[in-house]
């Protein structure tokens, strides 16, 4: 096992094209043991596709991701769960028709390939550590409840949680913070420090700028597939190559690729 | 740990396994005693006996094909295949070689699980409509298959098995319990073990499973082969039940429609439902078949009409209703009984994930 600051998640000229469409364009990029890399980037930059292949959703065109040496780009997406990488959606994907705790069970019971529940035995054990982890997320009093019931916070949450139960090393979260009032997006912002804090890697898509510079030790921009810039949040927040990617450029001519 | 097991309930030394909670055990227990004496006990004429054997089978049948319409949401329309395929591999058995009839049996539902595989892990991973569709293909496929091989199947004339070297049609109510008993355990562990939360899970979204980890293919797979398998059992002792077989009834499009209905009208996804729709798939049959060949589908077609319309849950949304009305109340939340794993020795303590411990 690696200590931290080092290299936990490695991309190595990532490329995924639909067609003549380059969504993702040799994008390099790392995730070391305890950090939060945020991911930004205006719509359509390819976040969430380069998301899709380090999860193993999709294949990648060319290049490689590999989790502590092992790829796992282009396996099925259940595998790359158990090598300990887990993924939110921008779209949250509830199972409707199981309770809050069922669905975190889900998470538990299948995310992990040889760990067996603590304490060993069967239901009860794994209905506990669910439970720990719904009140670690905050959703403790809601686990009989359908996910119906619960707010776009709530959903988000769970979403969190569920993925949380497969006991990752790498989180990917797709726009959790999107969509949520100042309050509950800033409860949320310190359950991902605290996710960290277990010694979870963490990386992050998000358009609400203030959330992501905020929790991120390092962010990556990317911009028409490409990556465009990285470094510190302040750096990149004064990145020219980045405010043009954002605002567009000053003569408002063609943009330069 | 212990501490907190102490707590939730008194231990007795040997434990049930968590799907299987100690008053549902005791009432299939219970059930299949009254079922083994009835015959015994309440006499009834022959016609009426050989009849309930039969619909065992069905009931069989039916929970078979609702574990992969059901549980998993792959509605087939071509389980006859898998009927045929364990009804003609089973006479064949007894007709060539000297095996006792349930190594027939078995034989059929290995070869129909077999064949169910073949077939259903490059369909599985179509879902919805289109898995329907490829089922209709392969239903249709196999019967002409069946009705052409005539070295096999006896072609359009079909087989008659060996009467004296099976069981009596009236030993086969005996064989249907059994059968219909293993069938049902089956079902409830499927249901209501961890693996009933995969299916579950895959039945609602099947990428967001994936993300999670559960390994859709070989669950689905899984469950198909089960159900295949159990589906040629019944085949085979529907052979024996006939005494005659041929490809175009056991492989019918009717038959596959009629594994459809049971689960439809009975409750898709329940345990008792597709019981309860195939025992009004057989007394429908036999009332109407007889006197109004060209009716009893027509009866079938407004049945499901009106259930999809009004009661998608079937015979056992029905019932549910009723029993709500009667004043009962649901214990609060499934997920004690859906959530409970089976039983697994206790083996390493692992740490939890990132900051929930």
């Amino acid at each position: 096992m690696t200590g931290p600051g080092s290299r936990l998640l490695v991309g190595e000229g990532v490329c995924r094209y639909f067609g003549g469409l380059k969504a993702v364009d040799e994008v390099d990029f790392h995730l070391d043991e305890g950090e939060i890399l945020g991911l930004i980037g205006p719509n359509g930059a390819g976040k969430t596709t380069l998301f899709a292949v380090a999860a193993g959703s999709i294949p990648a065109t060319r290049g490689a991701v590999r989790l502590g040496g092992t790829p796992v780009s282009g396996r099925a997406a259940h595998r790359s769960v158990h090598l300990g990488i887990a993924r939110t959606h921008q779209i949250v994907r509830p199972f409707a028709h199981l309770t809050v705790l069922e669905n975190v069970l889900v998470g538990w019971y299948y995310g992990r390939r040889r760990r067996r529940p603590p304490g060993g035995h069967g239901g009860r054990a794994a209905r506990e550590w669910a439970m720990e982890i719904l009140e670690f997320i905050g959703l403790a009093d809601r686990a009989q409840q359908l996910p119906a019931t619960l707010t776009l916070a709530g959903r988000k949450r769970l979403e969190v949680a569920r993925a949380l139960a497969t006991g990752p090393r790498v989180l990917l979260l797709d726009e959790v913070v999107a969509g949520l009032n100042a309050v509950e997006s800033h409860r949320l912002v310190a359950l991902i420090r605290q996710i960290r804090a277990g010694g979870v890697a963490i990386i992050m898509i998000e358009h609400v700028m203030q959330a992501v510079m905020n929790v991120s030790d390092r962010v990556m921009v990317l911009d028409h597939g490409r990556k465009i810039a990285e470094g510190k949040p302040a750096e990149v927040a004064n990145d020219p190559a980045v405010i043009e990617a954002y605002l567009g450029h000053e003569d408002d001519g063609p943009r330069h690729a | 740990m212990r501490a907190r097991l102490v707590r939730s309930g008194p231990r007795i030394g040997w434990r049930l396994p968590a799907w299987a909670p100690a008053r549902t055990l005791v009432l299939f227990v219970g059930a299949l005693a009254v079922l083994y004496a009835l015959p015994l006990v309440v006499p009834m004429g022959d016609y009426a006996h050989d009849l309930i054997g039969l619909t065992f089978m069905y009931m069989a049948a039916a929970l078979a094909w609702n574990w992969l319409g059901g549980y998993v949401g792959q509605i087939s329309f071509g389980h006859a295949a898998m009927f045929g395929v364990g009804g003609f591999v089973a006479a064949r058995i007894a007709l060539s070689t000297g095996l006792p009839f349930w190594a027939g049996w078995l034989a059929g539902g290995l070869t129909a699980g077999l064949y169910g595989l073949l077939w259903g892990h490059p369909t599985l991973r179509l879902r919805g409509p289109y898995f329907s569709i490829a089922t209709i293909g392969v239903g249709e496929a196999t019967r002409l298959v069946a009705t052409y091989w005539d070295p096999f199947t006896g072609g359009s004339s079909g087989l008659s098995l060996p009467l004296g070297q099976g069981p009596t049609k009236f030993a086969l109510y005996w064989y249907g319990l059994y059968l219909l008993a293993a069938v049902v355990a089956l079902s409830w562990w499927l249901r209501r073990s961890r693996i009933g939360l995969g299916l579950l899970a895959i039945k609602e979204d099947v990428e967001a499973a994936a993300d999670v980890g559960v390994n859709a293919t070989l669950y689905q797979d899984l469950v198909l082969v089960l159900s295949a398998t159990v589906i040629g059992v019944c085949g085979g002792f529907y052979a024996w039940y006939q005494a005659f077989i041929d490809p175009q009834d056991l492989f019918s499009f009717d038959r596959s429609i009629g594994f459809v209905l049971m689960g439809v009208v009975g409750g898709i996804g329940t345990i008792l439902g597709p019981a309860l729709g195939a025992i009004v798939f057989v007394v429908v049959q036999e009332l109407l078949l007889a006197s109004y060949a060209q009716f009893y589908l027509g009866i079938y077609g407004l049945l499901l009409v009106l259930i999809i319309l009004f009661e998608p849950l079937g015979l056992s949304g029905l019932l549910l209703r009723l029993a709500r009305r009667l004043g009962w109340r649901p214990a609060a939340g499934r997920a004690p009984a859906i959530a409970a794993g089976p039983a697994s020795s206790a083996s390493t303590t692992e740490p939890g994930p990132g900051g929930a411990t």
